[in-house]
This record gives structure tokens, C-alpha cells and sequence, in this order.
């Protein structure tokens, strides 16, 4: 038998080696950020402290790695951004375009992702998924909620951060749309305790990064909201994939742009439909256990 | 003057942050329920609002005109007219939809929120010329704390609640405005030019001296003049004009250099500061 091995065109390996380097210097530099090691560190701590506390409090533990590895991560990585606006026209002429320097700014999502893989295998420990406080959830579906919650959410911030970074100029973007968001989860968390049967306000509170599944009262009792978190993952990984896809237009010519733009259309359609099957699928009502 | 000023801020930083936060403020007001998460949301994004009051992109050139750090900032504390009036409407909104809040109370938060932006601000413009990103983004982390972190909510409150246990947010506000009004104060009565700035110097041409209005004038040393006269009197050549006062550490020229017996040739060739050399022997030249 023989074996036919092509070599790879010189030019894409060049552009391998450029990217992984590049990857590798804004890894460094991210995984440095004074608030990305604030925000590991507050979420370590954040997991740690509840470990005692009760089912009726999972909610409010599970929201941490959101708030801190993906909004703390989208701040970090809007600066990353626009730290190097100011040296664009040096860097614009270097052989390397905008776009892989983009690309290469979107693996620093990794650090983050990886944070929070480590956050959800802390917080089964601490949390096993027969606990009753996840509601009437299937074992599967439950740890589908903790992936939506803690993992996914700390890939996005940070890819939506340098999409921010790329297209928008005003200094303070990060921080307006990490309260906006926050501001955005709430009213429609809250919209959710007084129409939890409500198809519409379902798919209201689905349409974010971050969403609630269940709702605890005083007296322990856990309420399924309407939803399926498995297409809410579905919804989630979309809207990463229309942030990389919106950061890397900024810059692109020719036909990388046109089909960035085409991969764009799709990701949309994608999206919305995750967001109608996340909305309609589950429970068709609210399931109180 | 002021009207300058005024002109020159960051309006649409101070005025699109106010209106979200007025959007953000809105929605509390329209849902009651949600009212204790989002206008905590407000303030913190009209604290935002007040952090970009004092950037100043111009900074270089501004910094170093006659009109103090103090006269600056009293000027552009006016702009703080538009996150106060916003979060007035916000209230005043909650408060024809019934909402039951401790309003006088909220009051103070309002005003500490946005005093602290602007505080923030103030220190942070000692240091850069446009310190509105990282003095907003300082200011919402440490404003939104309480929220985020509950065990950090068993201590500090910063936006009242109605009818709930725990700790007020008053004494935090009267203790944030005691602070920043001091540090308003300090940053802007005492405020010198940034460090990277100051320690910029501009080069002297070599063999130039620098003369002062105060001592003779520079007339009196070219010669051919009626004046050269006066000021060589009959001891020689006049001493070389007192060089102006400047501040310790700066370099600049030699006194030892300074003190040299001055010949005509000598101060037209030092008068000529600020031109090229070449440019003297050129119009000797037939």
C-alpha cells in the first residue's frame, strides 16, 4: 500500500504559525488582566462559600461564574480590544490583517471556557445533580442548566467583549453592557415570577445570555420553569458564534467577507430558531416539585 | 469662557449614558417588581454618566493654559446638572406609579452616586486626560458589588430597600459624600500636570540663553541700536539678562555658561532661538 502525503501550501502553514503565536501572546496578555484574576478569584471563592448552603440557594450560586468569568470577561477582553487601537496604524501595515489578529484575540475565550469547566465539575461536587433543588428536570436536562449557565456563558462574554471591542468606540461600551444585561436578566426573571405559565415571557426570558430554570421558595419547594435548556445551549452557542463571526467582519475584504457575511445569515436563522425550540420545548407549564 | 468649557466635554458620552440609564430607570419605574434591581441599575449607570464629565481630549493643550484645575472642573461640574435631573425624573416616574421607597433616602443615593463618579473622575484626571473609561468602569464595579455578591449586601447597601432588614445605605452615603468632596477638593485645588507629562522637557537649542522681560531688554544688547549703548554702558558689555525662574530640576542652561562675557556676535547668534541657523547666514549673504 502507499501512501500519498501533500504537502500543505506554504502559505497556510505560515498563517498557522502566525495565528498560534498571536493566540498565544493575547492568551498571555488576557490571562494577566488584574480583572479576568479577579474575576477567577472571586469565583473560586464564590463556589467555595456555597458549598454549605442550601438547594433553595443553587440559583444564586450558579449565576457567579456568569457574572464573573463571562461579564468580568467581557470587560477584560473590550480592553484587550481597544488596547491595540491605538497602535493600528502600525499594526495595519504588518503583513498580517485584521482579521486572524481577531481570530486570535477569540482564543483567549478558551482561558475562560476552561474556568468554567472547572467551576461546573466544582459545583456537582458540591451540588450532585440528584439534589432536589434542581426542580423536576431530568438528570441530563439539569446538567444541561449548569452548562448554560456556568460554562457557556464564560465562552460568550469574552467573544461578545471583543466583537464590542472591534465595532463599537465609545470607551465605557463594557461596562454599559454588562449592566444592561445584568439590568435585562433581572426584569425578565422577575416578569417570570409573576407569569411563570406564560409562553411569550418564556421566550422573553430565554432571549439573553443567561437565564433561570427554576425558582425556589421559602419553603423549599422548587418551580420548573417553562423552557428546554438543552436548545437554550443550542441558542447560546449561536450567539457565540454570531460575535466571532461580527468581530472577524470588521476588517475583512473581498470574498472572506462575503462569506463571513453568508456564515453570519446562517448563524442568525440558527439562532432564532434555537430561541422558538428553546422557548416552546420543555414544560408546557410551570412544574412546582 | 465657560461656554468653551462646556463645549468641549464629553456630552455624548454624559448624555447617551443618561439616557440608558433613564431607559434602565424607566423600566423600573413601569415594573414595581423589578424596581429594587434596575434603579440601583440607573444610578450606577448615571454614576457612569458623571465618571465622563471631566474628559478632555484636548488635554495637552488645555492643561497648560492659564485657567486652573479648579475653575475647569467647577465649570464642567455643570454637566452633573443631567445625570441629577434624569435620576429625579426616574424617581419622580416611580413615584406617580405608587412605588413605595424610602425617597429621601434614595435621594442621597442618587446624589452619592453621582458625586462619586464624579470624585472618581477628578483623581483619575490628575493622572490621564480622558479618565472617564476607567474611572466609570471603577466606580460601576464598586457600586454593583452589592448586587452581584450577596455576602458583600450583608454589609454595605447602596441603593435603600423598601421595608428590608439589614443594613442602611444611609450612613454609606453620607460617608461617600464627606469623602468625595474632599477628594474633589484636593484633586482639583492642588492638581499638577499629569507625571508622564511633566516629565517631558522641551530641549533648549544649544548656546541659547533664556531672557526675561524683567532684566534688560533684549534690545538693549543688538548692536546698531540706540538702545546698545544704554545697556553696554561705559563698564563694556552688560552681564548676560538674568535667566527667569524656573523650577528646581529642570535643565536647561548651564549658568556657568550664562555667566560668559557676552560679545554682539555672540547674543545675535542666541537670538536667533527658534529659527533655523542656517537661516541668519543666508540673508548675510549678498
Amino acid at each position: 500500500m502507499t501512501t500519498a502525503l501533500t504537502p500543505a501550501r506554504p502559505g497556510a502553514t505560515a498563517g498557522r504559525a502566525t495565528f498560534a503565536a498571536l493566540a498565544v501572546r493575547e492568551t498571555r496578555r488576557f490571562a494577566l488582566n488584574p480583572v479576568f484574576l479577579f474575576a477567577v478569584a472571586i469565583t473560586a471563592w464564590t463556589t467555595w462559600a456555597g458549598a454549605g448552603t442550601t438547594a433553595a440557594d443553587i440559583d444564586t450560586v450558579n449565576s457567579y461564574p456568569a457574572i464573573f468569568l463571562g461579564g468580568f470577561g467581557m470587560m477584560a477582553t473590550y480592553w484587550l480590544t481597544r488596547s491595540m487601537r491605538a497602535s493600528e496604524p502600525v499594526a495595519g501595515v504588518t503583513p498580517v490583517t485584521q482579521p486572524p489578529r481577531t481570530a486570535a484575540l477569540c482564543a483567549v475565550a478558551i482561558v475562560p471556557f476552561a474556568c468554567g469547566g472547572l467551576a461546573l465539575l466544582a459545583f456537582l461536587h458540591f451540588h450532585p445533580v440528584g439534589d432536589p433543588g434542581y426542580g423536576a428536570f431530568s438528570p441530563s436536562a439539569r446538567v444541561a442548566v449548569l452548562v448554560g449557565q456556568i460554562v457557556v456563558p464564560a465562552l460568550g462574554g469574552p467573544l461578545l467583549g471583543v466583537a464590542l471591542g472591534r465595532w463599537v468606540r465609545f470607551p465605557g461600551a463594557g461596562f454599559v453592557l454588562f449592566l444592561l444585561l445584568y439590568g435585562w436578566v433581572s426584569l425578565v426573571t422577575i416578569l417570570s415570577m409573576s407569569h411563570p405559565d406564560s409562553a411569550p415571557v418564556a421566550v422573553l426570558r430565554l432571549f439573553a445570555p443567561f437565564a433561570f430554570f427554576t425558582l425556589h421558595a421559602d419553603s423549599g419547594a422548587a418551580t420548573a420553569w417553562r423552557g428546554s435548556p438543552w436548545f437554550f445551549i443550542g441558542w447560546q452557542l449561536a450567539l457565540c458564534a454570531i460575535a466571532v463571526l461580527v468581530a472577524l467582519l470588521r476588517g475583512a475584504e473581498g470574498p472572506v467577507r462575503a462569506r463571513i457575511i453568508r456564515a453570519l445569515a446562517i448563524a442568525g436563522v440558527a439562532a432564532v430558531i434555537m430561541l422558538v425550540l428553546a422557548g416552546t420545548g420543555g414544560f408546557t407549564h410551570a412544574v412546582t416539585t | 469662557m465657560a461656554g468653551a468649557v462646556l463645549r468641549a466635554g464629553a456630552w455624548p458620552a454624559v448624555a447617551g449614558l443618561t439616557g440608558v440609564a433613564a431607559v434602565a430607570g424607566g423600566c423600573g419605574a413601569a415594573f414595581p417588581a423589578a424596581a429594587t434591581m434596575l434603579l440601583p441599575v440607573c444610578f450606577t449607570l448615571l454614576a457612569g454618566a458623571a465618571a465622563f464629565t471631566l474628559d478632555e481630549p484636548a488635554s495637552l493643550v488645555v492643561d497648560v493654559t492659564p485657567a486652573g484645575p479648579a475653575r475647569r472642573t467647577t465649570i464642567r461640574a455643570v454637566a452633573l446638572l443631567a445625570p441629577l435631573a434624569a435620576g429625579a425624573l426616574v424617581m419622580l416616574a416611580a413615584a406617580l406609579r405608587g412605588l413605595a421607597l424610602p425617597w429621601a433616602a434614595a435621594g442621597l443615593a442618587l446624589a452619592g452616586n453621582v458625586l462619586l463618579g464624579f470624585a472618581a473622575a477628578c483623581v483619575a484626571r490628575t493622572r490621564t486626560g480622558e479618565p472617564g473609561a476607567a474611572a466609570g468602569t471603577a466606580v460601576v464595579l464598586v457600586l454593583m458589588a452589592p448586587s452581584l455578591v450577596p455576602q458583600v449586601a450583608r454589609w454595605v447597601r447602596t441603593f435603600p430597600a423598601p421595608g428590608a432588614g439589614g443594613p442602611s445605605s444611609d450612613p454609606v452615603w453620607w460617608t461617600v459624600l464627606a469623602v468625595c468632596v474632599v477628594a474633589i477638593a484636593i484633586s482639583a485645588g492642588g492638581r499638577s500636570l499629569p507625571r508622564w507629562r511633566a516629565s517631558v522637557v522641551i530641549p533648549r537649542r544649544p548656546g541659547a540663553v533664556r531672557l526675561c522681560r524683567t532684566g534688560p531688554g533684549i534690545e538693549g544688547y543688538i548692536p546698531g541700536t540706540s538702545l546698545s549703548a544704554a545697556a553696554t554702558g561705559p563698564a563694556g558689555p552688560a552681564a548676560t539678562p538674568p535667566a527667569c525662574p524656573r523650577p528646581a530640576g529642570t535643565p536647561g542652561t548651564a549658568p556657568a555658561r550664562a555667566a560668559r562675557p557676552a560679545s554682539p556676535t555672540r547674543y545675535r547668534r542666541r537670538l536667533s532661538y527658534g529659527r533655523p541657523q542656517g537661516l541668519d547666514q543666508a540673508r548675510r549673504r549678498p
